[in-house]
């Protein structure tokens, strides 16, 4: 541990966080450019690092960018990243009254102690979990992709159909090129380019920054709105009264961000509205949450950034990603030859520790960082013309697909499939679920067809699959997470006809 | 009640869907048994949902006040414009080599975006921070990153 703690306060790896903070902090401040586009597009620089350096930077980049999405959302009441959904609610009526400046100390603020409480429980928590996971076999990771899968139904709350057909193609994506067991040519249309499958990294790149690129050049209105709100000074003294005034309120929101990022696919948005319903419902003012609550602030905040480090707990113990943005970063780990799951924590224990520390420190810079450059960074991406973005994020594109491999075909793949994003997602098809089952694909097939090989060579299929008592548990999650959707509508009704 | 915005979009999907899903079956009898059942589920699931979907347009019927639809407002020779230009950038990174063809494709992009008049001097600003962001990054991936650009 004692090494680890030296390697990640190493200059090249403050150096990394810091930057990654920054880096972050200012993308997530742009309304469409989500924390995953963040990741997204920084990654190739990361595949020359050494792997503990290259996840300090992504986990940096990730942290900031969930804490920048709270500038525009209080500011121009435009998350700037979904994750932020909660804190504009409050947010915009703080700034709207003359207190944006106190919003954003709050966040930031709110955003350190999550983000801290989320690495902390990544640090203590996943190296018990890791032990569990040993007993894994493939049936185990069969259920848990299948349960990862489920989550779409959460992904895609009101629009569940939608939601299974995006994972299904995504599925079906993930079986283009030679079966990972067998050996099959599936779906290669001839082309021995597509024998090895789908890149994860352009798919994504594709997937999530092109149907923004796309958005920011063909629609004539401006990329951000500009408010006259202007940012008076720190105010951190009333800050951090408010912020102890709300401690119970921080922690707890702060544990239901962490435990959301463990549960796979659900992202900062689900825990930033599951924090801020909680603080609402607990709150003995709760009237005034929507108005310019900053216990509202605070909990979304303070939610949205403890997904960081519980999303690492399953996307390092499992791989099995947590968020949306561990999916990439789960693939800059293969990309690095870094083999994710329970052996992990033991054979490569160095540079996972390394990164924990790192990303405690990171989110410890996220303080400065927060309160003094992201200010400033948003007022200077506001005035960024869409002539100067737009390019500047295709270029980033183009040498994200490509820099993973060094392959054009690659950013042929990355074009296509995020013209055919944009296509889907303006039907109704969101890039989320496919990336879902794009990721989750492989890993699910690998287990059915080692389970079913097994359990075949013990005479009781069925026994293999249903018969083992962590499968069961899994099991019981995924029908728990499939119901979700219609308990939380079911409570709804219940709640709106219970107030007329 | 639906609008008939989500049901057009919402039959599109699942005509889509439908299609891709009856492809996929249909190559699933060239692949053996176990390297089938995984492209045969996922092809099922979607086909099923897919018919599910159109089943829910029919019986629920649109609305006639027409909702904003999804591909109204979009300037679309904007859209072919970036698309052309996104897919011969990646088609050219090999015959020209990564700095010509970004050089080219950060202009194209720039010229598809521009909407209000620019003077001289922004046009210079405009064309010296795309040069500044080439170099930037060439310098960055070929030379700090050593990653092997075209």
């Amino acid at each position: 541990m004692l090494e680890s703690l030296i390697a990640a306060l190493s200059p090249l790896n403050l150096a990394l966080a810091l930057c990654g903070v920054l880096a972050g902090t200012i993308i997530g401040a742009l309304p469409g450019l989500s924390a995953t586009m963040a990741v997204a597009v920084l990654v190739p620089f990361t595949f020359t690092m050494d792997p503990a350096s290259g996840l300090i930077a992504l986990g940096a980049v990730y942290t900031g960018a969930i804490y920048g999405g709270a500038y525009a959302a209080i500011l121009v009441n435009t998350p700037g990243t979904p994750a932020a959904i909660a804190t504009a609610m409050d947010g915009f009526p703080m700034a709207k009254r003359g207190d944006g400046d106190l919003a954003v100390t709050l966040s930031c603020l709110a955003s350190v102690v999550g983000g801290l409480v989320g690495a902390l429980a990544l640090l203590f928590l996943a190296p018990p979990l890791s032990q569990i996971a040993l007993a894994f076999g493939p049936v185990e990771y069969f259920w848990l992709a299948i349960f990862g899968l489920s989550l779409i139904a959460t992904l895609s709350a009101g629009h569940t159909l939608m939601g299974l057909m995006g994972g299904c193609i995504g599925l079906l994506l993930s079986t283009v090129g030679s079966a990972v067991v067998g050996g099959d040519v599936r779906y290669t249309f001839g082309q021995t380019q597509l024998l090895g499958g789908i890149p994860i990294i352009p798919a994504m790149i594709g997937l999530y920054c092109i149907p923004v690129l796309i958005d920011l050049v063909i629609r004539p209105e401006a990329h951000l709105e500009r408010r006259s709100e202007q940012i008076a000074g720190f105010r951190l003294i009333e800050a951090l009264g408010a912020v102890w005034r709300s401690k119970f309120n921080l922690v707890r929101s702060a544990v239901i961000g962490t435990a959301v990022g463990i549960l796979p696919a659900a992202g900062g948005s689900v825990a930033g509205l599951v924090a801020y319903t909680e603080a609402k419902r607990t709150s003995k003012d709760s009237k005034q949450f929507g108005k310019g609550a900053t216990d509202g602030v605070i909990a979304s905040e303070a939610a949205n950034s403890a997904t960081v480090g519980g999303g690492f707990i399953p996307t390092l113990v499992l791989g099995i990603p947590g968020t949306p943005p561990d999916a990439i970063i789960l693939g800059a780990l293969l990309v690095q030859g870094i083999r994710t799951g329970p052996q992990l924590f033991t054979q490569q224990a160095d540079i996972v520790y390394t990164f924990v520390i790192g990303l405690i420190i990171a989110t410890i810079l996220m303080l400065p960082t927060g309160l003094v450059v992201g200010r400033y960074a948003f007022r200077l991406i506001i005035s960024v013309p869409k002539t100067a973005l737009a390019p500047g994020i295709a270029l980033l594109t183009v040498i994200g697909a490509y820099a993973i491999e060094a392959n054009t075909v690659h950013v042929l793949m990355m074009v296509g499939l995020g013209l055919v994003g944009w296509l889907l997602a303006r039907i109704g098809l969101q890039a989320s679920p496919i990336v879902l089952g794009l990721i989750l694909g492989p890993i699910a097939e690998a287990g059915f067809v080692q389970a079913w090989l097994i359990g075949g060579a013990q005479g009781n299929i069925p026994a293999m699959f249903f018969g083992r008592p962590i499968s069961l548990a899994i099991i019981a999650l995924t029908l728990l997470t499939l119901g979700w959707p219609f308990i939380v509508a079911w409570r709804a009704r219940r709640t709106a006809a219970g107030t007329t | 009640m639906e609008t008939l915005g989500n049901r057009t979009s919402n039959l599109i999907a699942a005509g889509i869907a439908l299609a891709l899903g009856a492809y996929a079956l249909s190559q699933t009898g060239e692949m053996s048994e176990l390297g089938a059942v995984f492209p045969t589920t996922a092809a099922i699931v979607l086909i099923i949902a897919a018919l599910a979907l159109a089943l829910r347009v029919v019986l629920r019927g649109g609305k006639a006040a027409e909702q904003q639809s999804v591909w109204s407002g979009l300037e679309w020779p904007r859209l072919v414009g970036l698309s052309i230009t996104l897919l011969a950038w990646a088609l050219l990174l090999k015959p020209l080599g990564f700095m010509p063809a970004a050089a080219l494709g950060l202009l194209a992009v720039g010229v598809i975006t521009y909407r209000e008049r620019m003077g001289l001097k922004a046009l210079a600003l405009h064309l010296l921070a795309g040069g500044a962001l080439l170099a930037g990054f060439y310098g960055l991936f070929s030379v700090v990153l050593r990653v092997p650009l075209p």
